[in-house]
């Protein structure tokens, strides 16, 4: 499972976009976060 | 952070080892949900991968009004880690540290925490019209507009700091008036009623069929009461940078110039970035450094002749990866 769109929605999401994985841009907000820049 | 220049080896091996450090810190913790998304600045991303580039990948541009500027700070790469739990972060955080000490710095370290009902540290409920579903798969991921980079997005990062004293001492209806949104229950105003000035008016991109373009923001407060210090880091991706951009001329210059965002009164931008997110593939599996150039670069002469390759338009994934360490 393409991991930026496991907790978006179903198949018909995860076939917006073929051949290749995505990181988690797509991940729901969470509790706590570090930005490293 | 920034990379020193000779370590785009370095830089290379860690993106490859990124997923395991990922896996590593958080399988120990699983209901910790530790993601780590990693962003590639243009100048790096020439350097260490040069041809084909990203489409929109380019210096963050200064936005500058006559009152207010967005500025564009040095950053070569950006991790964006989140979790349920700060200390997942915070060991993520130290072991790639850790193993970039020698050849890169950290220009920014901000740790963000969740507030109440989602707010702000002005009080305002921060992300509501994020898309959902679909939707958010157009808004974020890059699609056919760039099939090699398909499945990758952009990012701008911004740490704004607010002059709390002076938010707070507006009246609500005032504060109301500069975000567009009702402070309590997070309704939008109507059209006839929302200022121009209105955070939300200036940031309500419509195109020209008439479809609002979205981003998807995960900004977090941070701040360290001792100093006084209260801010939004703003992290918005989208699948194009231009969407961002646009939203940062209209609350920076205006629209119609002038214009500015009422937020900025009392909000300021203290750092500014964009880096491109590959796809989790692109980044496992990297293209070796010492097979590509850059058009025009030339070899520094101690280079051997045979590792230097003309670029095809692939990504020299597979047979060409000769990855060191």
């Amino acid at each position: 499972m393409r991991r930026g769109l496991d907790t978006v929605g179903g198949p018909e999401e995860m076939d917006a976009v073929l051949g290749a994985e995505s990181q988690a841009v797509l991940t729901p907000l969470t509790e706590a976060a570090i930005f490293l820049s | 952070m920034t990379v020193d220049p000779g370590s785009e080896t370095d830089v290379v091996a860690l993106l490859a080892d990124l997923s395991g450090l990922r896996r590593s810190v958080g399988f120990r913790i699983p209901e910790g949900g530790l993601t780590c998304v990693a962003g590639i600045g243009s100048g790096l991303w020439d350097r260490v991968f040069g041809e084909p580039r990203p489409a929109g990948l380019h210096p963050f541009p200064e936005f500058a009004g006559a009152r207010h500027t967005a500025i564009g700070t040095p950053g070569d790469l950006l991790f964006h880690i989140r979790a349920r739990r700060l200390d997942l972060c915070f060991e993520l955080a130290e072991r790639l540290t850790t193993r970039m000490d020698a050849y890169a710095q950290v220009v920014d370290e901000v740790h963000g925490f969740r507030s109440f009902d989602e707010r702000d540290l002005l009080g305002f409920v921060d992300g509501t019209e994020n898309p959902e579903g679909s939707a958010a798969v157009a808004a974020v991921l890059i699609g056919d507009e760039d099939p090699e980079f398909a499945g990758g997005s952009y990012v701008v990062v911004q740490k704004y700091v607010h002059d709390l004293a002076a938010w707070d001492a507006l009246p609500v209806e005032e504060q109301e008036r500069a975000v567009g949104r009702s402070k309590l229950s997070d309704i939008e105003m109507s059209d006839d009623v929302k200022p121009a000035n209105s955070h939300v008016a200036l940031n309500t991109i419509v195109d020209d069929d008439g479809e609002q373009q979205q981003i998807m923001r995960f900004n977090m407060p941070f701040g360290q009461v001792g100093r006084s210090e209260y801010g939004t880091y703003f992290i918005g991706y989208a699948h194009s940078p231009a969407v961002i951009e646009q939203m940062l001329t209209n609350m920076f210059i205006g629209k119609p110039p002038g214009n500015h965002d009422r937020i900025l009164d009392f909000s300021t931008a203290l750092t500014g970035n964009l880096f491109f997110v590959p796809t989790s593939d692109f980044l496992d599996d990297p293209p070796d450094p010492a097979l590509v150039w850059p058009s025009g670069r030339e070899s520094k002469g101690d280079e051997p002749a045979d590792a230097i390759v003309e670029r095809d338009g692939s990504l020299g994934i597979g047979s060409l990866r000769q990855r060191s360490g």
